[in-house]
């Protein structure tokens, strides 16, 4: 493109050249004009246009549309302007109306290319050392998962009941957690965070029912129970962790301590998020089940060792007062993903 | 670099199209083709539409920065010497615009260090090609080296679909799908439902590819594709560019898509000899027929395909979507009066161009032919107007 003089005529028009990555398109955008809470109208040549995907302001108008519109929206400056049909005025007072867009496909005299900016991997990688440095916030080795101990689930409490949505950003809020995504540790700080729990007021904040104390953050309660060594058990509504596929809403869980998430249903791909992790994924056989449950309930889950396909599981809820009410559960492992659970992990499995 | 996945690929693929068609009893769709080819074993697969999980194996993992760490971490769990699949890392997302390319880039390295340092020398270590900040949008990356005809690759990010363009199967996934396949797993995927669109007649004017989409977000909304597969067909296909293509695939995202295909042509090969790799365009020439669909899907598309979508370029106008989704789509014709009645703020505060879908050389060609357009009348932009390449080798060029 320099060679054709492209980005020296976008600069002449008054642009301004960035770098070759997604920069505005994703967010990574400091917009050095924009006013929290003014809503103002934005037009790029880009593919997402969700309030706040493009500059982080939820009220700027952001709307899409081809390379050589927005080029001409820029000239005008105006969303009302139709370059198709319609004219601009001119520094000498005449009307300019745009010519249809012409270039090439390609370019005639090809590529001048090269692979500038890559790097080869090493022949043998034996001897090279991963650089993360100690102390980091931003990565962190993982653990493998431990192994399945081949004991039942007896009387795990309960973290959080989720109520109504629950999308896998409510359980792994992104935003500046983003910044933690290769530190698992770190980034299991925001667990459930964005969720709403049906046995607390406040989002993302829940009791821990060891000491009876409530309001606490969930990731702070769970992190009180591991510290116990004691698993805990999360029930969930319909369509459990529905949108993206971030394995950390999974990942997170697992790292601090959920032995089972019992729902009304789920989203498919978090659901083999979970049994990937390791996790006891399992869905209420008779969804009204779901209302039983109360924060000061534990729950077991006997049989394990007996896991196969298409067959039920028995979930056993300990009620406060002493009294057992035993719920029917399904789950969607296979043979194999089965083996991911007693692995603790499909890639404990794999190794 | 994919000229030896391709030669494989095309040699193993006439025995599982011919076994496939007599299983199905039927003629197969191009994303029929690619996917039964790519089974991690044809015989014991369920193949029902909608319903079944499949269990494919991957030509290829391409990674971006962000989604590349925990990829990576999970990878290395798996205590595996190399990746079991060719893969890339792109240093793209990390590199938050400000001021301008050259500046921008220093303080993406400064900030980010450690995670670029990380990258890279997991990626020296396991046997993956690094792509340092800077060196360009991975799907730009991705499209102008490694995709190839009848390919199945996954990519850390939503808009891998981008190489539909060149007639494979690109698919966004998340890091834990990415560090399996590259330890050797093979990739789980609910088998797609399939949208037929039929392209007829040809874009002009100020129509292009882009409005292709645009006007199907409105068509389809933003949950039209969830869990399905869009494959292009028909005379119009064939008169778009390749990156057009890549355009029209990469935001089928937009449309919940699992990804968008476009059938093997001689656009195709346009690109892949002026991107140097003419011995790929050679081989997908003689293997014309397994890169297409079979000749009774284009005769009784309704047979073959799920749902099915016309659109004749030739009268396509070019549209407008927005604000804040995408299938809000009109044409430009009923902008101005859909923003006084609905009152959008009408003074553009910013005009920007570029990004992974749309910084092709025609792209930017035809939007440079507007700019000169106006600069020769004595104008200068009215608004903010900032410009994102897509990758160092286009703007090298």
């Amino acid at each position: 493109m320099k060679r054709e003089g492209f980005l020296q005529t976008f600069e002449e028009m008054g642009g301004t050249v960035l770098a070759n990555a997604c920069g505005p398109c994703i967010g990574q955008w400091k917009r050095a004009d924009a006013v929290k809470g003014r809503v103002d109208s934005i037009v790029s040549s880009f593919n997402r246009n969700f309030p706040g995907r493009n500059d982080g302001m939820n009220e700027t108008m952001s709307f899409l549309t081809s390379p050589e519109i927005v080029t001409a929206y820029a000239f005008a400056g105006d969303l009302t302007f139709d370059p198709v049909h319609g004219t601009l005025k001119t520094a000498e007072g005449k009307e300019l109306k745009f010519q249809p867009p012409q270039g090439d496909e390609l370019p005639a005299k090809g590529f001048a290319r090269g692979e500038e900016g890559y790097v080869a991997p090493a022949e043998n990688g034996d001897a090279i050392v991963v650089e993360i440095p100690p102390g980091s916030d931003r990565l962190q080795l993982l653990q493998p998962f431990p192994r399945w101990d081949g004991k039942d689930f007896i009387k795990l409490p309960l973290l959080i009941k989720t109520k109504g949505k629950t999308t896998t950003d409510h359980i792994s809020p992104a935003g500046p957690w983003l910044r933690y995504r290769g530190h698992l540790d770190k980034i299991s700080d925001n667990m459930f965070l964005g969720a709403t729990n049906a046995l607390y007021p406040e989002t993302g904040k829940g009791t821990d029912v060891l000491t009876g104390e409530a309001g606490l953050p969930i990731a702070q309660i769970a992190r009180r129970y591991k510290a116990q060594n004691i698993g805990s058990a999360v029930v969930g509504d319909e369509n459990y962790g529905e949108g993206s596929s971030r394995e950390h809403a999974a990942m997170s869980p697992r790292f601090l301590g959920v032995k089972v998430v019992l729902t009304r249903s789920f989203a498919r791909i978090h659901e083999t998020n979970l049994k990937k992790q390791g996790i006891l994924a399992l869905t209420f056989a008779d969804p009204k089940d779901y209302d039983k449950i109360e924060q000061q309930d534990r729950v077991s889950v006997p049989g394990l060792s007996a896991l196969a396909p298409d067959k039920p599981v028995r979930v056993v809820v300990h009620k406060a007062d002493g009294s057992e009410i035993t719920i029917q559960a399904n789950h969607s492992m296979t043979e194999q993903q089965i083996g991911w659970f007693k692995a603790g992990s499909a890639l404990n499995a794999l190794s | 670099m994919s000229m030896e996945l391709a030669t494989n690929l095309y040699k193993r693929m006439p025995e599982a199209v011919a076994k496939a068609r007599k299983k199905f009893g039927r003629a197969l769709t191009l994303t029929e083709k690619i996917l039964v080819s790519h089974a991690d074993t044809f015989d014991t697969q369920v193949w029902e539409r909608g319903k079944a999980m499949l269990a494919l194996r991957p030509d290829r993992v391409a990674m971006q920065d962000a989604t590349a760490q925990m990829a990576m971490l999970q990878f290395m769990q798996a205590g595996k010497k190399q990746v079991a699949v060719p893969s890339t890392i792109h240093c793209d997302h990390l590199i938050r615009a400000q001021t301008g390319a050259e500046k921008d880039l220093l303080r993406a390295i400064d900030e980010n260090q450690e995670v670029y340092n990380f990258l890279a020398s997991s990626a020296q270590k396991y046997g993956i090609g690094f792509w340092k900040p800077g060196a360009g949008i991975i799907h730009q990356v991705v499209l102008e080296n490694y995709a190839f005809p009848g390919g199945l690759i996954i990519g850390t990010d939503s808009h891998t679909p981008n190489g539909g363009g060149l007639g494979m199967l690109a698919v966004g996934v998340g890091g834990a799908d990415a560090g399996e396949v590259m330890a050797g797993l093979p990739w789980e995927v609910l088998h797609p439902k399939l949208i037929g669109v039929r392209l007829t007649g040809k874009l002009n004017g100020w129509a292009s590819s882009k409005d292709v989409i645009l006007y199907l977000c409105g068509l389809l909304t933003v949950k039209g594709g969830t869990n399905k597969i869009l494959e292009y067909f028909g005379p119009g296909a064939e008169a778009i560019s390749a990156t057009g293509k890549g355009t029209i695939t990469n935001m089928g995202a937009e449309l919940g898509a699992t990804t968008s295909i476009f059938p093997f042509d001689r656009k195709m090969v346009a690109y892949l000899n002026v991107t140097d790799r003419a011995d790929i365009a050679k081989l997908a020439e003689a293997n014309r027929e397994l890169l297409t669909a079979d000749p009774d899907v284009l005769r009784s598309p309704e047979k073959h395909f799920d749902e099915i979508v016309e659109i004749d370029l030739s009268t396509l106008e070019p549209h407008v979507v927005g604000p804040h989704t995408p299938d809000l789509a009109r044409p430009i014709s009923k902008m101005a009066s859909e923003a006084k009645e609905k009152g959008y703020p009408v003074e553009l505060k910013a005009a920007l161009i570029g990004s992974c879908t749309n910084s092709s050389y025609e792209d930017i060609g035809r939007a440079a032919h507007i700019a000169r357009q106006g600069l020769k009348a004595g104008l200068k932009a009215k608004t903010p107007f900032l410009v994102t390449p897509g990758s160092e080798g286009s703007t090298t060029r």
